[in-house]
């Protein structure tokens, strides 16, 4: 309490004075301190606060970058078998990658021709299930158009980690996936 | 005395200043690192991964064993340097279509089982199938590794009914270009519904060499012939291979799929005394594909007593599996003679040995 008393009577004696001769004195240094320190704190806030933003922001996104390149890394995928029976693709597919897949598209055209713009949907195995797990084999029916019976064709399957794997949007990350070529002697 | 001046907001900014360093950006730059090290042993991880999977090598044969119903059987040698796990086998019959896919991994019906560790160098493995061939039926066969690599027999497609492979290319397809540009690369691929090879051949046409002609061996079947300057030209023309008259000699079953080598390779110093007994080994090795029962004989031009019998027998004998036999003599007479063993009608070298009293 003492300390505020003499501060509040230095205070008043500063505005007596200032009365008494204002050009001369300005404000004491103790204030100028204390208004120079608040600034300072405020800007060193508002900075603290911007670069902890900036941080978490840049943090997170190279954590999900980091995590589709490691995906994409880990991912690895083999055609062993195509079998073209009744219009119907059966393609036997092996997982020896390090992480589990999705398959989310699957392009059959003709040798030599220009391959299709790949649409992207959620494949399902004859088993029901639409995980490929690591050193899974599995098989996956497609359908064929009939004009390409009988000709030599390029099998091309589009698989993606199922950790980047985004349901609603199966082209998502699309990216980070893997593409594999299977060339069919008809 | 003078009270020296305190810059509070300097203290204060410099607080700020390593207080951000400190607990924003040093850890974010540790997670980075940490983010780049888990990236990079991934990366790592992968790159083994393909690198031992580009060591693996084995030799891979598929034959129908004439021996044993008819039956396919495959063979697997690992020549590299890696042990290799095989995960699968297949064998598709051609003409049955997806019931003729059989899949051959764990708990089937394969002998010996699935999966099978093949350690570098060491004896071949026969797969026992199961499946017997039908005459004139083709059969594909592949052998899927668990790292990925797939390997196809030479033999495959197998033709039901021929025990090896023999009629693998019995027509010459020759195709013959012309005004090529020099100093372009043409790429021809053939593509067809029967066996050939090769499926790609490469030409660089140069000033002096603008025509050549150029040969597939093939079936007779239907084929498409892709040709492209890898400019964006390309060309297609269709071909039918006739089934006319083609001549073909098999020598696979005798050179292939039964291969004996037989060496006597120890003997008694000569001279011997007379009725004292001696001892005669040879080395017999299965060089062939299949495994063999062998019935090894001791031949002689002498009277003399041969103990242990005349035939040995070894049974299973394994594809590059060796076995030594022996025979233990007894030199009854005096005199030199020379002996000889016969294992499946191949002869080893012959020895001399001489009895003295």
């Amino acid at each position: 309490m003492n300390i505020f008393y003499t501060y509040f009577k230095k205070i008043i004696e500063i505005f007596k004075i200032n009365k008494r001769n204002k050009s001369r004195i300005g404000i004491s240094p103790v204030v100028s301190n204390v208004i120079l320190a608040s600034t300072t704190l405020l800007i060193g806030f508002i900075m603290i606060g911007t670069t902890m933003n900036w941080s978490l922001t840049t943090s997170m996104e190279y954590g999900v970058a980091t995590e589709k390149a490691i995906a994409s890394q880990k991912s690895n995928l083999i055609i062993e078998h195509v079998q073209i029976i009744n219009n119907k693709a059966y393609i036997y597919l092996y997982n020896i990658g390090r992480i589990p897949l999705r398959i989310v598209c699957v392009n059959i055209y003709e040798l030599g021709e220009a391959p299709p713009s790949p649409k992207y949907e959620l494949k399902t195995f004859t088993d029901g299930k639409t995980l490929l797990d690591i050193n899974d084999f599995k098989c996956l029916i497609e359908d064929i158009d009939p004009s390409l019976i009988g000709k030599s064709l390029v099998i091309r399957v589009y698989a993606i980690a199922f950790t980047i794997f985004d349901p609603y949007e199966p082209a998502k990350n699309i990216e980070w996936g893997i593409k594999i070529d299977y060339l069919y002697n008809a | 005395m003078h009270k020296k001046k305190k810059a509070i907001s300097n203290i204060v900014a410099a607080i700020i200043m390593f207080a951000t360093l400190f607990s924003i950006i040093i850890p974010l730059v540790f997670y980075i690192q940490n983010e780049n090290v888990l990236y990079n042993s991934a990366v790592i991880e992968r790159r083994e991964l393909d690198y031992y999977r580009s060591q693996e090598d084995l030799e891979v044969h598929a034959y129908e064993d004439l021996k044993d119903n008819n039956k396919i059987k495959v063979e697997a040698y690992n020549k590299g340097d890696i042990s290799v796990i095989i995960e699968r086998i297949w064998i598709i019959d051609r003409n049955l279509g997806l019931d003729g896919i059989y899949i051959f991994e764990n708990n089937s019906d394969c002998t010996p089982d699935l999966p099978y560790l093949l350690n570098p160098r060491e004896k071949v493995v026969t797969f026992d199938t199961g499946i017997k061939a039908i005459v004139s039926h083709f059969y594909d066969v592949k052998i899927v590794t668990r790292r990925g690599n797939i390997y196809i027999p030479k033999e495959s497609p197998l033709q039901g009914g021929h025990g090896g492979n023999p009629a693998k290319y019995a027509y010459s397809l020759i195709v013959t270009i012309v005004n090529m540009h020099p100093g372009t690369t043409y790429n021809f691929t053939l593509v067809g519904n029967v066996p050939y090879s090769p499926y790609t051949l490469i030409y660089k046409a140069t000033a002096s060499v603008q025509d050549i002609s150029m040969s597939f061996g093939v079936n007779a079947g239907e084929y498409t012939l892709y040709m492209s300057d890898g400019a964006g030209w390309n060309i297609k023309e269709t071909i039918s291979v006739p089934q006319t008259l083609a001549v073909v000699m098999d020598c696979s079953l005798s050179h292939i799929m039964y291969g004996l080598e037989v060496t006597i390779y120890s003997y008694p110093k000569n001279p011997l005394k007379i009725n004292s007994t001696f001892t005669i080994r040879a080395k017999i090795k299965n060089i062939g594909y299949s495994t063999l029962d062998v019935v090894a004989v001791l031949r002689t031009n002498s009277t003399w007593e041969i103990i242990s019998g005349e035939e040995q027998y070894i049974e299973d004998l394994q594809s590059m599996e060796e076995a030594i036999v022996s025979w233990d003599v007894k030199a009854t007479t005096i005199g030199k003679f020379g002996f000889w063993v016969v294992a499946d009608s191949i002869e080893s070298n012959a020895v001399i040995i001489e009895a003295k009293k």
